[in-house]
């Protein structure tokens, strides 16, 4: 009995451990292959989200510096940039 | 200005409008109906919302009996521009602005009707005036200085074009409503164009304040009126901001007149903060509108519906 009980703990620990294992492992393909990242051309090796990322941060770096030495940002910027008052007087039609 | 809350009010007013005959009007319009209690709480409450099906309804029944004197085909533009100027994920929207405030300048250099004059010039002075926080934000001085010139005289020659039609056309008069709705857009570009903390001190506004006799033209346009809550917040407003406390006891009690809520200085009406929270009421709320004041007007307004009911 106690054999009995002993086996059905040891292999519904075994099936949690296969399930949980599979869960976390990487997704093959349909023939069961694991897809792996194509190498970058690139010779610096970086991934393309980090380089989007840099970039990004290029580009606010920029815009900031544009304000700062007083080139006018366009207007679609301001309106992001800008929220009405909390009381400012609005207008009538 | 024009809320469910006021077309309700404004209807109501009129001679033979009782709650029955207003809902058999709303029938009318409608098979689906209001149910009283609810056109009611819209008519005391100035916070409330309504839902687009009662909105839909008012609306229709406020625009037949209250018709816009402004061509509709206008009405209609100013709509579009105001979703355009909404629309937070229109892309390019400046740009779009842009060329629509080219067609309007080029309509209105050919225009001969007065009220379609009008209409376009107001037009012109919203796009104006909606940049205004946009500069003012951004501390960009030149523009800010130049889009409220422009929104400023644009609502000028609105107020000129309708003068100029009630002295040509004396039996269709454009109601003194929306003449007071044009000037209190300038006194908006005025305020607007300063940050909040610096209002108080500004030179322009009070003097544009005083010259424009704005308090004096709000009071009449309250007893015409008394339900237009706006009216009445921005009158104690500018009476803050001139430091009048006679002033401030009027707007006050014309306020609680409407509803005994705005006694309560963190109440917030529709689409407006409350009144603790705007630094131009901070004079008020400091030398008059201290906790003691507002009890006592509850007090008194008890006492008298007491009597009136004995």
């Amino acid at each position: 009995m106690r054999k009995t009980r002993s086996f059905i703990l040891l292999s519904t620990i075994t099936l949690l451990l296969l399930v949980g294992g599979c869960a976390n492992a990487p997704e093959g393909d349909v023939d069961g292959r694991l897809s792996v990242p194509e190498p970058s051309l690139q010779s610096s090796g970086s991934s393309e989200p980090e380089e989007r990322a840099k970039e990004s941060l290029l580009l606010e770096d920029s815009a900031t510096e544009n304000e700062s030495q007083g080139a006018v940002p366009s207007a679609d910027m301001l309106h992001k940039k800008s929220e009405q008052q909390s009381d400012d007087m609005e207008r009538l039609d | 200005m024009t809320t469910v809350f006021n077309k309700i009010h404004r209807l109501k007013q009129r001679p033979g409008w009782t709650w029955g005959h207003f809902l058999t009007e709303i029938d009318k319009c409608s098979s689906m109906g209001v149910d009283e209690k609810t056109l009611y709480s819209h008519f005391r409450e100035p916070h409330k919302k309504p839902n687009s099906q009662l909105e839909k309804l008012i609306n229709q029944l406020h625009d037949g009996y209250f018709p816009d004197p402004f061509p509709e085909a206008l009405n209609r533009l100013m709509r579009l521009y105001n979703h355009l100027f909404n629309c937070k994920k229109h892309i390019a929207k400046e740009k779009d602005i842009q060329d629509l405030e080219f067609f309007l300048q080029q309509q209105c250099e050919r225009e001969v009707e007065w009220l379609r004059i009008s209409r376009l010039n107001w037009l012109l002075g919203n796009i104006a005036f909606d940049r205004i926080p946009l500069y003012r934000d951004n501390g960009m001085r030149e523009q800010l200085e130049s889009c409220k010139q422009s929104a400023i005289s644009h609502y000028q020659k609105s107020v000129s074009a309708i003068e100029f039609h009630n002295e040509k056309y004396p039996q269709a008069m454009v109601g003194t409503s929306h003449l007071y709705k044009a000037r209190h857009n300038i006194l908006a570009c005025y305020l607007n164009a300063v940050p909040q903390a610096k209002r108080g001190k500004d030179e322009n506004i009070i003097r544009y304040l005083k010259a424009s006799s704005y308090i004096a033209n709000s009071k009449r346009a309250l007893e015409a009126e008394p339900f237009q809550w706006t009216i009445a917040r921005n009158g104690l407003r500018f009476s803050s901001l001139l430091e009048n406390d006679a002033d401030v006891i009027y707007f006050i009690t014309a306020l609680a007149n409407i509803s005994r809520r705005f006694l309560n200085l963190d109440y917030e009406p529709l689409n407006h903060g409350a009144i603790n929270e705007g630094e131009d009421f901070h004079w008020a709320i400091e030398n008059v509108l201290t906790s003691d004041y507002l009890a006592s007007i509850e007090m008194d307004m008890k006492k008298n519906n007491k009597g009136k009911r004995s």
